[in-house]
């Protein structure tokens, strides 16, 4: 065994892989039934390949990836470069995740392929994957670090990969253009998918809710100013600027010059054909926190404000809509905290390419690029 | 299903991951004092609301004959959210919905009612912005249907706003008539005031997820719709068993039974899911039409020949799941000398190009072994069998199974060598599980149809010509049972899976129900 805390693994030999998986599963599915319990379903319906670039965060990748086979059954590969492995021999772990028996008295089971290497098996440690892929399902390829464009690793991962899932919340301002880069180079057979685009799915809801009903709708071409409040452990809160370039890019405005910092805010312009809109982003500094938004306001010319809040700490969302002269119109929805596993499962459950997405990124990247 | 021009018009609804979005509207519940309100619709309105699916300019009007407060009506509305909603009751989302709740007493047959409403329409316009648009849902007992219809039409309630474009639609809850000519007079009397695009026939079947997958099974996968025909299905079989006796619902029971209770509607519009042609389109009207031509093509079971193609009993004293259930004539509110089925097979054809020969099974019933709804597509044997059966073991037929309640699924069952040098062949199936493919929480068949009709989406809702057709094919049933004039009906212990006449009816055409 190596060092590596991987609880509930079994050690095998790389091209012996399927057998002991089978063999795995045989042994299984007979203890089961010895003891007539919960029959054991084996499931899987994508391939999800993990790039794990140090061991540190590797038990809590493991562990998202459990929860995610739980909502999303696959066959994980998860491969770990561990600086402290010795020569250029590849160690491969499998093990079975099940979730507890349903109504049915079945038991749902994955299985995780883990694949450790060393510095020395850098050049070689992809060529694990395509003979661990589970046959004609689809390939997402999980990079949970700033991504190497141009390195030949992240080159040699994405070339088996159908759909890439990055979290440009690791990202800094350098990483976030060359993403938008690589997105608009745009390759057929891989498509990008964003954990942190996938965070504001909620906000565009309510954002887009105001304006479902006719009679609010026109104050969308009113609008003047944007303000929005965030939490971010990290200076540059791109996620909070991504969700600005998605309504920039909705409403077709466009970045007149990028982001400015006064303090603690960042300030931005847009020109549309129906005037200027300013933008003001005001960041409250939460050491090692992830990036929260607490507050977006939106206000038209003529005095009327939609707003959405959410508390510190609260999983509701309150939006209220003011129109000048008349009450306000307040309504609440739930707007829960959403965990790693939780926004990864939902990405995974996406094939197509994301039109909408492609275009805010462009937008943001804009904004970060001429600030 | 019908394109949403809200989402065309709002920007910021264009992108791959925002559900559509419903228009503001009021919805109108008549019957807001009834256990419908309580235990399915407004738990499906909180839950719509909690998961932000309702527009802010929303509200809700109950109303009914008792003395109630907006107040009082709202406690008791928390108190059965709390009680039946599949989510946890928050206090802030409560608080939000609370606001948007209103209570109005009102006989039915008063005119003032109606009066009343108008003004509480125009009043909930005011305050929440809800456009003029209006669902007036009819969660009533089937006698009120005429007083309220007349009603809504006598102060012009029932007119779009032809100045806001404000639309108006009505969902009426089964039973849709007793039988053929009720089912006619009521649709008469529903088209004297509404067109029938403002008309929602709601059926809770259709709004489940995996009555909707059949259609996505079959139009989606290339591999099915090939031998999808007479050339390679031996039969079809649809069963909805379910462990619970009449209960509560005794008395009106007693007057229903399962061929009207279930199979006039339920099973039938599953029944059309599967032996339906496919649509040129997946929208309201072109799937309907295309349900609407397969009732037609079902061959009559002429009231003569009830005795062979149909099954009817009621269940003895027995146990389900280890408790004691007393026979149906003993139950309270049934009468003693009762001659309504809890119990009801049929066996009927398809007269098309399609399913020319095919018979169809289905079987409904109450106080049975398990609760299971399924549909079952049994294919026909190979030609020719090239092994030997004494030494090989029998071949099975291979069945495909389409599991809507529990355990929601598809399963396939097919034949395979056991391993060693002999040829043994055992059958193996391949499974398909809703539930462990999809971690999601599956959304309440309610809160999906309150969506499409807020929607404007009737796919999912019986039209009036198809609605006629199953009422023209069970009337006949009925018909015969009539002139069979049987005292009492076969009975079968409650907690087995129905009378050995249902066996039999299988048996016969040397085939059996599948054992679940």
């Amino acid at each position: 065994m190596t060092e590596l805390n991987l609880a509930g693994v079994q050690q095998v030999e790389l091209r012996n892989i399927e057998k002991a998986l089978r063999s795995m599963w045989g042994a299984t599915a007979s203890a089961e039934d010895a003891e007539k319990a919960a029959p054991v379903i084996r499931a899987c319906a994508l391939n999800l390949v993990v790039y794990v670039a140090d061991k540190t965060g590797l038990s809590r990748m493991l562990e998202a990836i459990d929860q995610v086979s739980l909502s999303n059954p696959n066959r994980a590969i998860v491969l770990v470069i561990d600086s402290e492995k010795k020569g250029a021999e590849l160690a491969t772990y499998i093990k079975s995740v099940c979730r507890l028996p349903d109504t049915s008295g079945r038991k749902l089971c994955c299985e995780q392929i883990v694949v450790v290497g060393g510095p020395e098996s850098s050049g070689v440690i992809h060529s694990a994957i395509d003979p661990l892929l589970a046959p004609d399902l689809p390939v997402y390829l999980w990079w949970n670090y700033r991504p190497e464009f141009e390195g030949p690793m992240f080159e040699r991962f994405t070339r088996v990969a159908d759909r890439l899932v990055v979290d440009s919340d690791l990202f800094n301002r350098g990483d976030f253009q060359r993403l938008a880069e690589f997105v608009s180079r745009g390759s057929k057979d891989l498509v990008v998918s964003d954990l942190n685009w996938g965070r504001l799915t909620r906000w565009r809801q309510i954002l887009a809710q105001f304006y479902d009903s006719p009679r609010y709708r026109a104050h969308l071409d009113r609008l003047q100013r944007v303000e929005m409040e965030c939490t971010s452990g990290s200076p540059l809160p791109v996620r909070v600027l991504l969700l600005a370039g998605w309504l920039a890019c909705r409403l077709g405005w466009t970045p007149e010059g990028g982001i400015e910092q006064k303090e603690n805010r960042y300030h931005a312009r847009f020109t549309a054909t129906t005037g200027n809109i300013s933008l003001s982003l005001g960041v409250l500094s939460g050491k090692g926190e992830d990036c929260a938004i607490s507050c977006i306001r939106l206000h038209t010319a003529s005095g009327a404000l939609f707003e959405s809040r959410k508390p510190s700490g609260s999983g509701f969302a309150e939006s209220t809509v003011q129109l000048p002269g008349a009450g306000s119109e307040v309504s609440v929805g739930k707007m829960p905290n959403i965990a790693l596993e939780e926004i990864l499962s939902r990405e995974l459950e996406v094939l197509a390419r994301d039109r909408v997405y492609e275009e805010a990124l462009q937008v943001t990247s804009r904004l970060l690029l001429e600030g | 299903m019908a394109t949403q021009p809200i989402e065309q018009e709002n920007p910021l609804r264009e992108g791959t991951r925002l559900e559509a979005a419903t228009e503001p509207c009021t919805v109108v519940i008549f019957g807001a004092s009834g256990d419908l309100t309580r235990r399915k619709l407004m738990p499906a309105l909180y839950n719509l609301m909690h998961e932000q699916r309702l527009p802010s300019s929303f509200a809700v009007i109950g109303v009914a004959r008792r003395e109630k407060t907006d107040e009082s009506f709202r406690d008791e509305m928390q108190q059965a959210i709390a009680e039946f909603s599949r989510t946890k009751i928050d206090q802030s989302v409560w608080d939000s919905f609370a606001r948007k709740i209103y209570y109005l007493r009102g006989d039915f047959n008063d005119a003032g009612t109606y009066s009343q409403l108008q003004l509480a329409l125009a009043r909930c316009e005011q305050r929440h912005g809800t456009l003029g648009n209006c669902i007036y849902y009819l969660s009533t007992p089937p006698e009120t249907y005429d007083e309220i219809i007349e009603g809504l039409g006598r102060v012009g309630l029932h007119r779009p706003d032809e100045k806001r474009k404000g639309w108006k639609r009505i969902v009426i809850e089964k039973p849709f008539g007793h039988d053929l000519a009720t089912a006619r007079q009521l649709n008469a009397r529903v088209a004297t005031v509404f067109e029938e695009s403002q008309v929602y026939r709601i059926d809770h079947y259709l709004g489940k997820e995996t009555v909707q997958n059949i259609s996505v099974f079959r139009f989606a996968n290339g591999m099915f719709e090939p031998i999808w025909n007479h050339k390679y299905i031996d039969h079809v079989q649809i069963s909805a068993a379910e462990e619970v006796a009449v209960g509560s619902r005794a008395g009106y029971y007693d007057t229903t039974g399962a061929l009207r209770d279930m199979i006039q509607n339920h099973m039938l519009q599953v029944f059309a899911l599967i032996a339906m042609e496919p649509p040129v389109a997946f929208d309201a009207d072109t799937v309907r039409d295309e349900k609407h031509k397969v009732f037609r093509a079902i061959r009559q079971i002429q009231p003569a020949e009830v005795a062979r193609y149909t099954v009817r009993a009621q269940y003895a004293a027995g146990s389900v799941a280890g408790k004691k259930i007393s026979g149906y004539l003993e139950e309270p509110g049934v009468n003693p000398k009762s001659t309504t089925e809890t119990f009801a097979a049929i066996k009927f054809f398809v007269d098309n190009w399609r399913w020319a020969g095919v018979p169809f099974y289905i079987r409904t019933g109450k106080a049975l072994a398990r609760r299971i709804t399924e549909v079952v597509i049994q294919f026909r044997k190979p030609p020719q069998i090239l092994f030997d059966e004494k030494s090989a073991g029998t071949i099975d037929p291979n069945l495909l199974v389409l599991r809507i309640q529990p355990d929601e699924g598809i399963s396939i069952k097919s034949e395979v060598k056991l391993p060693g040098q002999r040829v043994r062949i055992r059958p193996v199936t391949m499974d398909f599980r809703y539930g462990t493919s999809f971690g999601v929480e599956i959304a309440e068949a309610y809160e999906r149809l309150i969506l499409d009709c807020m929607l404007g989406d009737s796919t999912l809702f019986t039209r009036r010509d198809g609605l006629e057709k199953t009422w023209e094919f069970v009337d006949k049933i009925l018909d015969g049972w009539r002139q069979q004039d049987l005292k009492k009906l076969p009975q079968y212990e409650a907690g087995t899976w129905g009378p050995v006449e249902a066996q039999e009816l299988m048996k016969r055409d040397g085939r059996q129900w599948r054992r679940q």
